[in-house]
């Protein structure tokens, strides 16, 4: 324990850490009895702060919450460690929430504002595998209910996916590249050479007309496209693990294409969104 | 999921500040794990306990009702979710509850900043709707009490914990608006911390 990072317990408690900090400073909690102690207690600052904020929510609140609870089925408890382990959630000492699991630290250092980007970036992909879309930002998606039951049903048709997502992020060779294209779609893509897997996340989506899907390509060094997989959105937003030839890809797009993927593996339709990758 | 007792002193201090915190404590995590088991009765007198609470906090951060009303929801959808995965070796309910609203709170403020639309949101927020916001705090002894230990803070300490708690800054962000080094900011908010926790532990 370093002094430096045990001086980061009140930033912790407050959440005025970064990802990044968050997840090496979980790291360091497994270890420090000490950090995990005084987090406890200074917790209970945080609350009575946080309570003196205290204010009646809108009546119609109730309701809906109640509505929602229907829609949704308990999470059993986490018992023994599961195949894929995640160490941070089942081991921090201290009351750890569920949520978004965050990118390992050890990644690649990046200048601020991209680090910024790849962790905000990095924190909505977990937050899919773990079941939250409340992180993202909410801009023209409908109510927050929908969302959720929508993640939900999303998710548990994709665990497989959600697992290789969970695995990737925590690979410790993760490169990631981000694009924001004029018509606003927000693409990240997530990288391991030593998985060999690779994940792309979406945001700013448009509408699909009937019998149509997206379909991303990997983009070869010699500028060649390859299929990467089709796959839908919901309220704009997808995960996608990238098939085919990722080892060598050097940049990913996406187009509109028939259902299914385009005939002849050669991209067709309109072309919304494009990453060159950098790292 | 070690059940390392090893929050001893914690127990002390909340008995010195809240004399009924043990029972209540019991009970929200009562009601907690029977919503785990599907008791939607024992959720809804869970969130009539906790509600205005949750919503306050979350109303505080994100300074836009509409906005925190949805934060709220899937802060309880959540809640409601994850109950079986709730450890009272850890923590108190509450304190499971506060730190996932306030975290939930906080995610949402900066990916709106990340977005681009939070200075104009805000900036604009701040204009017209912080009065209501006040209006609607409920104004009660436990508020009272949290100023008086406020007011026993340095200032320096009292604004990195607002800026930080409420304003959803994170320390790096605190020491570039500061103008302080980046180990201070840290510094201030933990001994900021410790001594509103010293305080209200001893004020009653």
């Amino acid at each position: 324990m370093t002094e430096s990072i045990h001086y980061l317990t009140g930033a912790y408690a407050v959440d005025a850490v970064d990802d990044l900090e968050r997840a090496r400073f979980e790291a360091h909690l497994r270890d420090c009895e000490d950090c995990r102690e005084e987090i406890a207690s200074l917790r209970i600052a945080t609350i009575e702060l946080g309570t003196s904020a205290a204010a009646a929510p809108p009546p119609e609140l109730r309701a809906a919450v109640l509505e929602g609870i229907t829609r949704v089925r308990p999470l059993p408890p986490l018992t023994a460690p599961t195949p894929a382990p995640a160490p941070s959630r089942e081991t921090a000492g201290h009351p750890d929430i569920p949520g978004p699991r965050r990118g390992r630290g050890q990644v690649i250092e990046l200048p601020t504002a991209r680090r910024w980007r790849f962790v905000a970036a990095a924190a909505a992909v977990l937050a899919v595998a773990s079941l939250s879309w409340a992180v993202i930002s909410q801009r023209g998606a409908s109510t927050a209910r929908e969302q959720a039951s929508a993640s939900i049903s999303q998710v548990q048709e994709q665990t497989a996916e959600a697992r290789q997502v969970k695995a990737l992020l925590e690979a410790p060779d993760l490169k990631m590249d981000s694009a924001t294209d004029a018509s606003g779609v927000v693409t990240t893509v997530y990288r391991s050479s030593s998985l060999g897997t690779s994940a792309a996340m979406f945001s700013g989506l448009p509408n699909l007309p009937a019998g149509k899907q997206f379909e991303a390509w990997n983009r070869d060094p010699a500028f060649h496209v390859s299929p990467a997989g089709v796959f839908d959105a919901q309220n704009g937003r997808a995960l996608h693990m990238l098939t085919g030839q990722t080892e060598n890809a050097e940049g990913l797009a996406v187009t509109i294409e028939a259902a299914g993927g385009a005939p002849g593996n050669t991209p067709l339709g309109q072309l919304i969104a494009q990453v060159p990758f950098t790292t | 999921m070690t059940a390392k007792p090893a929050l001893a002193p914690v127990t002390s201090v909340a008995g010195a500040g809240q004399v009924a915190d043990t029972t209540e404590a019991d009970e929200l995590a009562t009601l907690l794990v029977r919503g785990s088991r599907g008791d939607q009765t024992a959720f809804a007198e869970l969130y009539d306990r906790t509600s205005s609470s949750l919503y306050g906090l979350i109303l505080r951060v994100l300074r836009d009702p509409a906005q925190a009303s949805e934060v709220t929801q899937d802060v309880y959808l959540e809640i409601w979710q994850q109950a079986a995965r709730f450890d009272r070796a850890k923590g108190t309910a509450r304190s499971w509850m506060f730190t996932i609203a306030h975290r939930r709170a906080v995610d949402r403020v900066r990916s709106a900043e990340s977005a681009g639309a939070r200075d104009l949101k805000y900036g604009a927020k701040m204009a017209t709707e912080a009065p209501d916001v006040s209006e609607e705090v409920v104004d009660n002894l436990e508020a009272q009490r949290v100023r008086r230990a406020m007011a026993t803070l340095t200032d320096v300490q009292r604004d990195a914990i607002e800026l930080a708690y409420f304003g959803g800054y994170t320390h790096t962000e605190l020491a570039q608006m500061l103008k302080i080094p980046l180990g201070t900011a840290k510094t201030r908010i933990r001994d900021g911390l410790i001594r509103l926790r010293d305080a209200l532990g001893g004020g009653k």
